[in-house]
């Protein structure tokens, strides 16, 4: 036991709870907008691995990270616009829209791979880019600190400063007041002079925004290369992160970054010899705690009001 | 809206079975490709006329089945490069088939291979075995050999092979132990896929090998959980660096590129698997590649060459498990540039030996097949630093 504290108390692990949780955190806030507009986006999952895709094949191109990050941006948003436009201008249930592109990105992600690669595992034949590591000027000189804050890629730090953008856009600006009458009650919004299909469809963009940058992290920073299904339920895990934190920005990012030390540990713990298949289970089992503390307190307060 | 909804349905119907459809095309390259091609049209221009192009043995018709997913740069794509040996060797008409990784598409799989009158069926690993059994026993006349696998009840028209994973993987440890010996440590690495026994069986195989050359050798190993998230492998592979491990084995499949990766990151080593995993990423990746030292190869083509002549010539005993290893060629590690670059030759005259004893049945290794759970915990948590 001495050891586990030993390993999970250097700066080596608390660097990797940060690696570990950019994908979960974009992700998370793509899910929080688009689910208080009342456009609950489940296709994070896909949209993600389509950015991670066009991400390494456009730095590849290009031979631009930058490029690359642009394009994976530019797909992850047109195809939640192909999503918006199903959901919004014909009324398909979003959850069928959601499931379609998951299913698309998985198997075209493929296709394209195998078009491009000639491989339909990995892309490791093509030499992308990776987007750069950001050492903080003075801080990276303070021991343990440093380490642990800098030296991160650029999308670590820019998916804290996603969050808090978040929060301002839904508590202080027009836009976010406007997103959460539409979630709250469209009709209502509607009264008032509020365009209903712009603001969720503004939602469901932004959440491919979101996953842009988070399948962008795993193909451009994470690893530096594209492979079959590589978000591996990430997009899934960042929507429970969501429901957790109930819908609230700052709720979802907490919980983005308990399953990111949850994950860390349990990689942590499984190298460290205990049964690999137990210690998996790690961050379900932490939702499942999470969720059980929360409902009890929900239920307190029912009974109190009550 | 409801002609919407259908529109939307029908498309992404469509969109599934175009994509599904294209990625099932069993082809991991142009020339492998435009040959394969030729050759689904020989076999239907000889079912028309009944003319043989190429000679005598052509006639002989074999096809591999693939309960997996080609590009992993490791276990399917040695599998698949078998195709091309055994018609260039033996002038013999090879097809295939993809099944990806959805077990329940295997049986109609089989299903449609024995019903074109091949003579024999090839598969590899144990992916595939529910559906090999019940497929086996339906067609009784058909032969089956499996080229790699560990089956224990097996079907009378069914030949295994069981290659021994754990003399190669025996001097994988070797090498990583004479490595960490040369950067005067005492820890070497391991990161499996998952922690299951085909697993156990290289990890098993590493520690007796690394003994060898240091008694008191530690292995710390770890288990990705998966076969494809490479992004975890590198989370594994970097614990590993981080944690004072300088050789890492990786008998992860895809999840293994991972661990490459942290190598390549944090400026330490990496052992492959499966394929030979630095001649794969030279071109690519010469970063990667440099930090291979070795890896353990399956030599599947071979092995397949050798029981394709055999079936060939009736000499093969249906219904039995065979063992086959260094002693036969079918595994090995890789000897390239780069295990001449990474290691000294002194320590690669000791692996040599090591090679040797093994294949003159001196060296004493674990018989990995039947290892219970138990005994596999009992080996590893002696070793565990």
């Amino acid at each position: 036991m001495k050891s586990l504290l030993d390993l999970i108390s250097t700066s080596d692990f608390i660097y990797s709870i940060f690696r570990v949780t950019t994908p979960l955190l974009f992700a998370s806030m793509g899910a929080v907008v688009s689910d208080v507009a009342g456009v609950p986006n489940i296709s994070l999952e896909g949209l993600m691995l389509i950015a991670a895709f066009s991400g390494m094949f456009f730095s590849y191109l290009s031979q631009s990270a930058l490029i690359g990050l642009i394009m994976a941006l530019v797909m992850a948003v047109a195809f939640s616009g192909l999503l918006a436009f199903f959901t919004l201008h014909y009324k398909t249930n979003i959850i069928l829209g959601g499931i379609a592109i998951n299913s698309l990105a998985s198997g075209g992600t493929i296709f394209f791979l195998y078009l491009v690669a000639h491989d339909k595992g990995t892309s490791i034949s093509l030499a992308s880019k990776v987007l750069p590591t950001i050492n903080i000027p003075i801080i990276q000189d303070l021991p343990i600190v440093g380490h642990i804050i800098s030296g991160h890629n650029i999308l670590t730090y820019l998916s804290l400063l996603a969050v808090l953008f978040t929060y301002y856009l839904l508590k202080k600006t027009a836009l976010g007041f406007h997103i959460r009458a539409v979630g709250e009650k469209k009709e209502a919004a509607e009264s008032v002079g509020i365009n209903v299909t712009k603001i969720q469809a503004i939602a469901i963009l932004f959440s491919g925004l979101m996953c842009g940058f988070g399948g962008a992290f795993m193909s451009m920073g994470y690893v530096s290369w594209f492979s079959r299904d590589m978000i591996s339920g990430r997009g899934w895990i960042a929507l429970a992160a969501e429901s957790m934190g109930r819908q609230t920005v700052l709720g979802s990012a907490l919980t983005s970054f308990l399953f990111g030390i949850a994950d860390a540990l349990s990689n942590a713990l499984a190298s460290m010899g205990y049964s690999s298949d137990l210690v998996k289970t790690i961050p379900y089992f932490a939702t499942l705690i999470g969720i059980t503390i929360f409902s009890v307190r929900i239920y307190r307060k029912s009974k109190k009001i009550a | 809206m409801k002609k919407a909804f259908a529109l939307l349905l029908a498309m992404s119907l469509m969109m599934g079975v175009f994509f599904t459809g294209c990625s099932s095309q069993p082809n991991t390259n142009d020339t492998q490709n435009a040959q394969n091609t030729e050759s689904n049209k020989s076999e239907e221009s000889t079912n028309a006329t009944n003319t043989n192009t190429e000679n005598d043995t052509s006639d002989y018709k074999v096809a591999l089945m693939i309960p997996g997913n080609l590009g992993d740069k490791s276990f399917f794509d040695a599998a698949f490069n078998s195709i091309e040996l055994l018609k260039s060797e033996l002038g013999i008409q090879v097809d295939y088939v993809e099944s990806g990784s959805d077990s329940s598409k295997y049986y109609s799989a089989y299903v449609d291979l024995c019903e074109k009158n091949y003579d024999l069926i090839l598969t590899v690993s144990s992916n595939g075995d529910d559906a090999l059994t019940q497929i086996a026993e339906e067609y009784p006349e058909q032969k089956f050999i499996n080229l790699d696998d560990t089956m224990e009840e097996i079907p009378a028209n069914v030949y295994i092979i069981s290659p021994k994973n754990n003399e190669m993987c025996y001097l994988s440890g070797a090498v990583a132990a004479l490595k960490a010996k040369e950067l005067g440590e005492n820890t070497i690495g391991f990161v499996g896929g998952m922690d299951i026994p085909g697993i156990n069986e290289f990890l098993v195989g590493y520690i007796e090998g690394a003994q060898q050359i240091n008694p008191d050798i530690k292995v710390a190993a770890s288990y990705v959980g998966s076969f494809t998230d490479t992004a975890k492998g590198k989370e594994n592979g970097l614990l590993l660096y981080n944690s004072g491990v300088s050789v890492i084995f990786a008998a992860a499949g895809q999840s293994g590129l991972g661990v490459i990766d942290a190598a390549v990151a944090k400026e330490k080593f990496a052992i492959g698997v499966d394929s030979d995993q630095a001649e794969a990423l030279k071109e690519a990746q010469p970063d990667m590649a440099n930090v291979i030292i070795t890896s353990a190869i399956k030599n599947i083509p071979q092995t397949a060459l050798m029981i394709v002549k055999k079936a060939m010539a009736d000499d093969v005993a249906y219904g039995t498990k065979g063992f086959y290893g260094l002693k036969d060629g079918a595994v090995g590690i890789a000897n390239n540039e780069f295990y001449q670059k990474l290691l000294s030759e002194s320590d690669r005259n000791t692996v040599s030996e090591l090679q040797a004893k093994v294949v003159n049945g001196e060296a004493t290794i674990t018989d990995t097949a039947g290892l219970t759970t138990e005994q596999v915990n009992t080996i590893r948590d002696a070793v565990r630093p």
